[in-house]
């Protein structure tokens, strides 16, 4: 390959298509998720079943078979909504990680690279599925359906909007945590049966880590439940208020500490930088992806770099209030709605304003993620094993503690929260300033040092 | 806000103390500076004395946590007396562990949890209680026996204990859900409901068989000696001791709630019974003839010991002799404690003393008895009297136990049961008497110098004082455990 | 309100298109993708050169085991918190577990914390040595 192709077409056209599908692609996913999960439910179907199909809901045989229809395509939808935004979440990782390093990253499919997610699923479809001769052929192949059946199940619980949920179970959370566990038992068997000395250290680490870390992640979790009552994902957002000085990460400083505390046990569990000790390229290879090649090989990117969207939706839905849209009560939903069998085009309007601000707030955060990512190197496994069992643990546990006085505190005296969420935003507000401020002054004493000519 | 359940707190006292102690000692081992754990032995014989006073002194008695256990004379007696066992055990332990420099707040600490087991054991009135106290009870005495993980027997035994223990657990928990699925409840007070049911009974003897693995009843005694033989000798003490008195606490609860309003002996669960208890009799002391090793003589012979309890057990059925029953079985356990920690211990303090790692089969063999009596007259007394008490021989207190239940099993029409009861007794004599004469009238082969230490001495001293009184006045002790056979149920 | 079938329903239609995906992607990635197998890409990758003798599955240092017991002490502790944690606090009329609740769970941390204590100091979690 010595020429370089440059790309062909006309640089507007390439500009308007990636536009339009760029644009287009959340449209129609979260438009179809949206309707989906708004007609999935009993009650719908068995309007449905009444007005459309003339047939009394109540007896006939088939109105579960509707119900099912209705339920499987959002979930497939939903699931169809989680791989591609981990596709995207791909080439945005991409994009900003090459700004981080001054290089210029993804740009050759689409304008800004847009379709690379794209070009890499068609090419990793035409490529050899190797299988390991010495390798456990069952396990070996069951793997890939573990890590995606995991991320898949998570999906069904994540609170896009106030009534988008595929699942709003009342054990919500709790059920989060448990179906995470299938991606470390993908792992682990991806890394047992390959037969090969990478991919098991790989997959032992990984257990390693994961198992070490769900411990200081599930006890910061305990905060929010706390304080909200109750594990249901819509119960812990409904429990805080839309106002940042009304989230659960600014209304308790315990909380705070656990948020943090979560964020770093979520960013080890999910083998994300620098906590990426499972796959570190450079001791290990690929660690337990060490084996996999082709579609299988997608099938662990995938879910890997899905999990950072979840995780971010996890803590936004933990800490920071959700889809909860500034200046709308919980009441005003249910007051859009309107009496008719479908709900009234204000209630339509109020459900894609919360999935906006869910969306908004999971991005903002996911974006923390891959900036930690270009931050901070490689930690060594026994710094990664004291920072979770000498640090994070005792931490989530002194958390977890102060949460429960401080929830005495509150039943006694209402007011603290609130100063505690003003003064805590406040705060936050100002570090935040002050460091964009330093930032700034950094860039500008670096002179030439800093390229910002591609950005 | 509740009401706040004090006395559920109140009743968990001796369990809390055991505990605490326990922590404390871990933690003091971790926290140590100088290599000294003389202390450790101490801070356990107090915690064990506090728990059984605390016990004994018992601020509440009755139900608690929705009955599903219970605090009445027959718990606070099973709790003295396994404070007791762990008292001496530990004592014993502190010689001979530090004998062999492996001193460690693990064994005292084990064993303190062991012994918390052992007293919700005596209280439970439930069968999850139960499952978890057994649980508690024996994964401490798993770790226990494999205290001496270095060796090739310990480690062997451990892994017996641990294996055929989790059989034990999983019948337990299989009859335990047969119970629940007869009667509708896992109260032992509701157990007599499923009467009659194949179910229940079927619940009930699997339930029995998964005890029968802790009090080493035939015919699932098959762990007893390797076990016994390959766990540290105080740890054996401890387990013959500790283990079998919470065991039987429950297993004459446990029975007695299904036998609750029957006539004597008519029920298919009391024959279970009294075919376990015939088995283990025979058996046991048969099995106990031809053993050369002292310390796997003992075992058996606590195999045999089993069976007598198992008879004590049955009689109790009888409304008539309950109490009688009763107080024989609890004064039974209490000078089998002390009698089998005394055992062991001279047994300990014969084993040849060398790397930990290297167990010579003839370790504990009736040769290292010979002329025991010339070189340490007083370790070979104190073994003759343990051995007299075993045989059941008067005046010492093994004999009156025996006595109470034969006499309560004769009271209950349990003839038979009675009759083998005492021929069997005739045979243990046999084998225990045949240490007595190595001892006494053998000539000393080995040079190998008997370990001493204070605190073995203190142990030994005091369990023979309990054989000897005991067997010499025993009305004071019979009246606590009379009293103590108004069991709750 | 739905029952807890239908809201559980959508979880096994997850599980059910999840793994259908999955399948569906591996399925069509054979179908398109090249088979030319070859002994050399059939031995296990070890940087090019010749795989080292010996089964990988070996013995492993036993800290893995260590961590996997801790781990189950201290997640089966969380799964103890989480309905407590739910049923501690009063709301709408439920008079939540009050103090016997409180001290009971204070007495069942305390004794993990001491745990954890414990094997901190004995080094279990000691990695690197």
């Amino acid at each position: 390959m010595a020429t370089v192709t440059l790309p062909k077409g006309n640089p507007r056209t390439k500009l308007l298509v990636t536009l339009v599908v760029a644009l287009a692609l959340p449209v129609i996913l979260f438009g179809a998720v949206l309707v989906l999960a708004t007609i999935a439910k009993p009650e719908p179907v068995a309007v449905f079943v009444r007005e459309v199909l003339h047939h009394d809901p109540a007896t006939w045989p088939f109105t579960g078979l509707v119900y099912g229809v209705a339920a499987g395509l959002l979930t497939f939808m939903i699931l169809n909504f989680g791989a591609v935004v981990a596709a995207v979440t791909i080439w945005w990782e991409m994009r900003v990680s090459s700004r981080m390093q001054s290089r210029i990253g993804y740009n050759r499919v689409g304008a800004g690279g847009f379709f690379q997610w794209i070009a890499d699923a068609v090419k990793l479809l035409l490529k050899e599925d190797l299988i390991p001769a010495d390798a456990d052929q069952l396990l070996f192949r069951a793997a890939p359906y573990f890590v995606f059946a995991g991320f898949g199940l998570i999906f069904v619980a994540l609170p896009f909007g106030e009534s988008v949920i595929a699942a709003d179970l009342n054990v919500g959370i709790f059920y989060v945590t448990a179906v995470t566990a299938l991606v470390v038992v993908g792992i682990l068997l991806a890394g047992w049966s390959s037969n090969s000395k990478w991919a098991l250290f790989g997959g032992m680490r990984s257990a390693a880590q994961v198992i070490s870390y769900e411990i200081p992640a599930g006890l910061a979790v305990m905060v929010p439940i706390l304080m909200a009552g109750t594990l249901s994902m819509q119960g812990i957002i409904r429990a805080q208020g839309a106002w940042p000085w009304q989230w659960f990460v600014f209304t308790n400083p315990a909380a705070l500490v656990a948020f943090v505390i979560f964020f770093i046990a979520q960013l080890a569990e999910s083998n994300r930088p620098p906590f990426d000790l499972p796959e570190a390229e450079s001791e290990l290879v690929a660690g337990y992806l060490a084996e996999y090649t082709a579609f299988r090989y997608a099938i662990f990117f995938l879910v890997e770099f899905g999990n950072v969207w979840i995780m971010s939706a996890i803590a936004v839905t933990l800490f920071f209030g959700g889809w909860q849209v500034p200046g709308v009560a919980a009441e005003a939903y249910e007051a859009a709605r309107g009496a008719g069998a479908l709900p009234a085009p204000a209630w339509w309007g109020l459900q894609v304003a919360s999935m906006a601000v869910f969306f908004v707030k999971t991005f903002l955060v996911m974006n923390l993620v891959i900036w930690i990512r270009w931050t901070f190197p490689r930690i060594r496994v026994d710094q990664m094993m004291n920072l979770c069992w000498k640090y994070l643990v005792p931490g989530a546990f002194a958390t977890f503690v102060a949460t429960l006085l401080w929830q005495i505190l509150v039943a006694r005296v209402p007011v603290a929260s609130t100063v505690s969420g003003v003064v805590l935003f406040v705060g936050a507000l100002v570090a935040l300033v002050q460091m964009l401020r330093l930032a700034k002054q950094n860039v500008e004493a670096g002179g030439d040092q800093v390229d910002l000519s591609n950005w | 806000m509740n009401g706040f359940p004090t006395n559920d707190f109140v009743a968990l006292l001796p369990i809390a103390i055991l505990t605490v102690g326990a922590l404390a000692v871990l933690l003091s081992e971790v926290f140590l500076v100088s290599g000294r754990r003389g202390y450790q032995a101490a801070i356990t014989v107090v915690f064990a004395v506090a728990a059984g006073a605390a016990a004994i002194a018992r601020p509440y008695s009755g139900y608690v946590f929705n009955r599903q256990a219970v605090v009445d004379d027959f718990s606070a007696f099973v709790t003295v007396v396994v404070c007791a066992g762990l008292a001496l055990s530990a004592l014993v332990g502190a010689g001979w562990l530090r004998a062999r420099n492996a001193e460690r707040g693990e064994f005292y600490g084990l064993a303190l949890f062991g012994t918390a087991g052992m007293a919700l054991l005596g209280m439970a009135t439930d069968l999850l209680v139960a499952f978890i106290a057994i649980e508690v009870m024996s994964l401490a005495t798993y770790s226990l026996a494999a205290y001496l993980r270095r060796g090739k027997r310990p480690s062997e035994a451990a892994f017996k204990y641990l294996v055929l223990g989790a059989i034990s657990s999983a019948l337990f928990l299989y009859g335990s859900a047969l119970l629940y699925g007869a009667s509708g409840s896992t109260l032992f007070g509701e157990l007599a409901k499923g009467r009659g049911s194949p179910l229940s009974l079927a619940g009930l003897s699997l339930v029995a068989a998964g005890i029968a693995f802790k009090i080493a009843a035939v015919p699932f005694h098959a762990w007893t000696p390797d076990v016994y033989e390959g766990a540290p000798t105080p740890v054996t003490a401890f387990m013959a001791a500790g283990v079998k008195a919470a065991a039987f606490a429950l297993l004459a609860r446990i029975f007695l709630s299904a036998e609750a309003g029957t006539a004597a002996q008519a029920t298919a669960f009391s024959g279970v019974i009294s075919g376990l208890a015939v088995l283990t009799m025979i058996f046991g002391n048969l099995l106990a003839v031809p053993q050369r090793s002292v310390k796997r003589m003992l075992a058996y012979s606590s195999v045999a010991h089993a069976g007598y309890l198992l008879v004590g057990v049955l009689s109790a059925s009888v409304a008539g002799v309950r109490e009688k029953a009763l107080a024989g079985l609890l004064f039974y356990l209490a000078v089998y404690a002390a009698t089998a920690i005394g055992a062991f211990t001279v047994v300990g303090a014969l084993e040849r003393r060398s790397r930990l790692d290297d167990e010579p089969a003839d370790a504990w063999d009736l040769e290292r008895f010979a002329g025991l009596a010339r070189r340490r007259p007083g370790l070979a007394f104190a073994m003759a009297v343990f051995l007299l008490s075993l045989a059941g021989i008067p005046p010492t207190a093994g004999f009156i136990g025996k006595l109470y239940i034969f006499q309560a099993a004769i009271g209950a029409q349990l003839y038979g049961l009675a009759i083998l009861g005492v021929l069997t007794s005739a045979m243990g004599i046999y084998y225990y008497l045949r240490v007595v004469v190595y001892m006494y009238m053998r000539p000393a082969a080995g040079e190998a110098e008997p370990l001493s230490s204070a605190a073995t001495s203190v142990a030994l001293a005091a369990a023979v004082a309990v054989v000897v009184v005991l067997g010499l006045v025993a009305d004071p002790v019979i009246r606590l455990a009379q009293a103590a056979g108004a069991i709750l149920l | 309100m739905l029952t807890p079938l239908q809201t559980y329903f959508p979880i096994g239609v997850a599980l059910l298109v999840a793994v259908g995906l999955a399948a569906l992607m591996v399925a069509l990635a054979n179908l398109l993708g090249p088979r030319r197998p070859s002994v050399v890409k059939s031995t296990p990758f070890e940087c090019g050169s010749e795989p080292a003798a010996g089964s990988p599955r070996e013995r492993f240092g036993v800290k893995f085991y260590v961590v996997a017991l801790l781990f189950i002490v201290f997640d089966i502790e969380a799964i103890f918190l989480y309905p407590w944690a739910v049923l501690l606090l009063p709301s709408q009329g439920y008079p939540g577990l009050g103090w016997a609740g409180f001290v009971s769970m204070g007495i069942f941390v305390a004794t993990l914390v001491a745990g954890l204590v414990y094997v901190w100091k004995k080094g279990v979690l000691d990695w690197a040595d």
